[in-house]
């Protein structure tokens, strides 16, 4: 007999490791941060490299300068910095640039980062220039998550010198072209599915169900699971009902497929043989259904009479056609 | 009217400003107020027929005339340390949006926002009488003969209209503490088409609307700290549902009189009830060395729904009030708990492990509802004891992952996963499945010529044995796919190749098959394959070509029986198969050209997509032993295939008047096309049943939109939009 109030073993581990983490953190040692370390460790390979300053910067980059520093995140380097790092200007980023400089910008692998396609940093370096300040929040989850897995760089989606979207700082205009350069699948469902959500419309996107940094969910979602997810905004399917139908109760893409599909209602299957992968009981549920069938083949197949699909809160709903 | 007025002021305002070519800049005492803006005018040289009009609208306000398709004001302070937007997309039109939004550099940031997003079904729907109050569907009396439906006037377009408001601040009182909250309403109005069964006479039903008039009420408050050694999340989270309508009563179109046992003159529906949901989740992080990060996650929600049950039923012929419902409400209560940690590690540079565990615990405290008596389509009083089931789960996931570097190109990825369902026996036909998930994945990066990826992932769950619980009336050998034994594999492949600078290919395919090995009856397999190739060429400096050639299949197996009554009749030979069979082929190519550098551009693009969707059905072996009537019902033929055809095509030639002026002529061209055997010319009366009528129509759309804007930024000016 299952019963749900019961904590299995690994779940009580888990639950006890939290405040373990918190201990952790608090006895261990901090991330070094020493002079040829300022950079959280970044430019590490840099060895001797001091900070050259923002003028240098500028003699050679002027145009790239001038333009980061009409931007917001430039503003805030630039000209209201918060932090310690951020009073570095353009080196918060790129690291103590003064053999950068001595090499009159030529040398490569001097530990500087350039952020170019031909820059040899490794990707995780890269991106522990992010992370020195972008860590929290929606980032907590990055390291360990798929994108981080992957070896993901956050100027693939990111372009922190030049404001190429409307909001975020993204490579591409919106969000659904820059998923667009690895997800072309899921993209392409949504371009030309006959059944779909209002993504091309601009009317949603892929992060209000996916959170590209992290999560503690499958597919990087940005609640707890599926339905929750749904739920945000089909909250009439939510219930709890007095009839439920168990496959929704567990999971939404039991059914649909959310990126689009060529069924109705973004069906996984066309109806009626969606339902009879399940059902088999006498009567209609059983039969394969002939074209002169129209009460179970035509209009909304199955939903013409189980109208409640998704549960019901009617004392006579238990078939969910009330 | 509203959108037109919009669209005359900003095509009159950009007429008088454009040859000026002066920046919109307007001094103020404490900042500089700057602003762009985008008129079009549209005209059609072939608009969709009304009755296709709601599918080609489907999510979106095309009206023909002018617009301002985007208009922006936004002040910078003098010390440049604050922003401040309005924004507007189409106002006045169904799809309107408008966002004002401010930020003081690391101090706060507020935002205001309404997106507004239309939702078509149909625009021709045939309805006989006029809806009196929303969800009543009366009929008079006689009942008038199909014919007088089939040719009942056309509906206003059927459809809903989303609401979007949504007010969000983030305060920063002291770095790094820092404070958000967000209030959300989702409103939702209008009508959906829904059926209403009757069940007699001759299970017959009728399609009606469904009226909507939801209000979803979401509030978020969270606050975080990050500082270089840890890191914690707090939230809160509350979502309240309200639904206005509570249900939907429709006349029965074969019965004007109640009847005990022979049907009821009219149904009625309940709908969605309204509920609350809230939560709260705390998450910590903390860095340790050696590169070593540690997650944890633990999140507690509940929902609730206590509205009052609807009477049993609404024929005045059966009195169920001698069986009055007990209690009230369902008082539905639902606990869900996740807990979740993981950890990273890099012990040395090359090599990066991470772990993780994670509980999902679906909890159902409903109490128990005993009914003792149904009504099933307001037809029949059954008596018994009747209690609906609870369906609570518990969900575990671990996994390891290991990602080792071998050298600057190569990267080695190996992972394990295991995924634990629990559920309760005495309402499922499985109490637990496990699931292991080994994979591979190999990346290949050369001299940023050549990036390769390929990845292969097999899993088995296996269930503790499978038994369809007593009570239901199913197939002993039906395995449903979510519960049944599975072998699932998937591989991944794809190369991205930059033999020159100027020429860029993708290629990607991607292979994905599940089986269901004790599936007798019920899904046995499945799978979907897909092919992609991709090409980009930058011929010279002004002139970019790209093509793209898809092909993807998907496929489903499933064997079922037909049991005819009186009796279960269990005969092997009425045994039949269904195959779904699904391919999309999509072809696209596009072009950008700089015809006159500096001041002309030319952007074109078109595609092809062509889906089908075939049902195909066999019996193994021909049907025998029984009538002929069951031989004739148990025989499996296949259905008529379902497809459909986009073709979007897309020019656009852009003249850049000055340095911060554009204008452009665009030309779009939807095309599309469905053919479906269960729509196509389906008369409302059909049968003993009433549809609505509202097949799908094929369309094909040309419009043209010539637009003026004033975008200073876009032409590398100094101010880009807030971010």
């Amino acid at each position: 007999m299952w019963q749900h109030r019961s904590w299995k073993p690994p779940a009580r581990v888990a639950l006890a490791c939290i405040p373990v983490i918190l201990i952790l953190a608090a006895r261990g040692e901090s991330p070094g941060r020493g002079p040829a370390e300022a950079v959280a460790g970044i430019p590490s390979e840099a060895e001797g490299a001091t900070y050259a300053g923002q003028a240098a910067c500028a003699w050679c980059h002027n145009v790239a300068v001038e333009r980061f520093s009409a931007s917001p995140k430039g503003k805030r380097l630039l000209e209201h910095p918060q932090t310690a790092l951020e009073r570095q200007g353009c080196e918060a980023c790129h690291g103590p640039g003064s053999e950068h400089v001595a090499a009159l910008g030529r040398a490569r692998g001097d530990g500087f980062v350039t952020f170019a396609r031909n820059d040899p940093t490794p990707v995780e370096r890269r991106n522990a220039v992010c992370l020195q300040c972008h860590q929290g929040g929606e980032l907590l989850h990055w390291q360990g998550s798929a994108h981080d897995l992957r070896r993901s760089a956050c100027t693939d989606c990111h372009s922190v010198m030049t404001a190429h979207s409307e909001r975020n700082l993204l490579a591409r205009p919106t969000v659904l072209e820059t998923c667009a350069g690895c997800h072309v699948r899921e993209v392409r469902q949504h371009q030309f599915s006959f059944s779909r959500m209002p993504v091309l419309e601009g009317k949603m996107t892929c992060t209000n169900c996916h959170n590209p940094h992290g999560s503690t969910s499958e597919r990087l979602l940005v609640a707890a699971t599926v339905n929750e997810v749904c739920f945000a905004c089909h909250a009439e399917r939510r219930g709890p009902f007095l009839w439920e139908h168990a496959p929704v109760t567990e999971s939404c893409l039991n059914c649909h497929d959310p990126h689009g599909s060529r069924n109705g209602a973004m069906l996984i299957r066309p109806q009626p043989r969606l339902c009879q992968q399940c059902h088999v009981q006498s009567r209609h549920p059983s039969d394969p259904q002939r074209v002169s069938a129209t009460r179970f083949l035509m209009g909304r197949q199955c939903t013409n009479c189980h109208t409640n699909i998704h549960g019901s809160n009617h004392p006579s709903g238990s078939r969910f056609v009330r | 009217m509203c959108g037109k007025c919009c669209g005359y002021a900003a095509v009159l305002a950009a007429l008088l400003l454009a040859p000026g070519g002066t920046a919109a800049q307007w001094p103020l005492r404490n900042g500089v107020v700057h602003g762009e803006f985008e008129a079009a005018w549209r005209t059609f040289l072939k608009r969709p027929a009304p009755e296709s009009l709601g599918r080609y609208e489907l999510y979106r306000d095309l009206p023909p005339g002018p617009v301002l398709e985007f208009g922006r004001l936004w002040l910078i302070t003098r010390d440049e340390g604050s922003l401040y937007e309005l924004r507007l997309h189409q106002p006045g039109q169904q799809d309107q949006a408008g966002v004002l939004r401010g930020q003081r550099i690391g101090a706060f940031r507020f935002e205001a926002s309404r997106t507004q997003s239309p939702r078509f079904f149909s625009t021709s729907a045939r309805l006989l009488n006029p809806v009196g109050e929303p969800g009543i569907f009366p009929l008079p009396v006689p009942r008038p003969p199909p014919e007088a439906f089939n040719s009942a006037p056309v509906r206003a377009p059927i459809g809903l209209r989303w609401d979007f408001d949504r007010v969000a601040a983030e305060f920063t009182p002291r770095p790094p503490w820092k404070i958000e909250g967000s209030y959300a309403r989702i409103g939702k109005r209008g009508e959906r088409p829904m059926g209403m069964a009757f069940g007699s006479p001759g299970n017959n039903f009728r399609e009606v609307l469904e009226p909507v008039d939801h209000t979803i009420h979401d509030l978020r408050f969270g606050q975080s700290l990050a500082s270089d050694r840890i890191r914690l999340n707090l939230a809160y989270h509350l979502s309240l549902f309200e639904n206005e309508a509570t249900s939907v009563v429709a006349d029965n179109p074969l019965t004007a009189a109640d009847h005990p046992a022979q049907g009821s003159s009219r149904g009625r529906v309940g709908l969605a009830p309204s509920s609350v949901a809230q939560g709260f989740t705390a998450a910590a992080s903390a860095s340790l060395p050696r590169r070593t990060r540690l997650n944890g996650t633990v999140s507690y929600s509940w929902r609730r729904q206590d509205e009052p049950f609807l009477p049993y039923t609404i024929n005045t012929a059966i009195d169920a009030s001698a069986q009055p419902i007990s209690p009230r409400g369902l008082d539905g209560q639902v606990r869900t708990t996740l807990v979740s940690v993981s950890g990273s590690i890099q012990p040395v540079r090359q090599l990066s492990i991470t772990g993780r565990y994670r509980t999902f615990d679906f909890a159902d405290h409903t109490p128990r509802v005993v009914l003792p008596v149904r009504v099933l389509s307001d037809r029949v009083l059954a008596t018994g004891e009747f209690v609906p089931q609870r369906y609570p789960h518990r969900r575990h996931n671990a996994g390891l992952d290991g990602r080792w570097r071998l050298g600057a190109p190569l990267t080695l990825r190996a992972g394990y996963d295991w995924e634990r369902w629990e559920r309760s026996r005495d309402v499922r036909d499985v109490g637990t499945t496990n699931e292991h998930i080994p994979r591979l994945a190999l990346d290949l990066i050369l001299h940023d010529r050549i990036h390769a990826r390929g990845s292969f992932e097999h899993s088995n769950r296996r269930g503790d044995g499978y038994a369809i619980h007593p009570a239901d009336t199913e197939l002993a050998t039906l395995r449903r796919f979510d519960l049944a034994d599975r072998d699932r594999r998937r591989v991944r492949a794809s190369i991205d190749l930059l033999p020159w600078d100027a020429v860029d290919i993708a290629l990607s395919y991607e292979l994905g098959r599940r089986r269901y090995p004790d599936s007798l009856h019920g899904l046995q397999a499945e799978g979907e394959r897909s092919v992609t190739v991709d090409l980009g060429w930058t011929l010279g400096t002004g002139l970019n070509v790209h093509a793209t050639y898809a092909r993807e299949s998907f496929d489903a197996r499933q064997q079922s029986r037909y049991r005819a009554p009186p009796a279960q009749l269990e005969n092997e030979s009425f045994d039949w198969v269904g195959i779904t069979d699904e391919r999309v082929r999509t072809i696209g190519a596009g072009a950008t050209a700089r015809l006159i550098p500096g001041k002309l551009d030319l952007t074109a693009s078109l595609a092809r997509s062509r889906g089908h969707v075939q049902m195909l059905a066999f019996n193994p072996t021909p049907p025998s032993g029984g009538t002929s009537e069951q031989h004739a019902s148990a025989t499996a033929a296949d259905l008529p295939e379902i497809g459909h055809t986009l073709t979007p095509v897309e020019g656009t030639l852009r003249y850049r008047l000055s340095e911060t002026w554009v204008t452009a002529l665009r030309f779009t061209q939807d095309g599309f096309r469905r053919n479906d055997f269960r729509v196509d010319g389906l008369t409302p009366a059909t049968g003993s049943d009433l549809f609505l009528g509202d097949g799908l129509s094929s369309y094909s759309a040309r419009l043209f939109t010539l637009t003026v804007e004033y975008r200073p930024w876009m032409l590398g000016a100094r101010t880009p939009p807030l971010q």
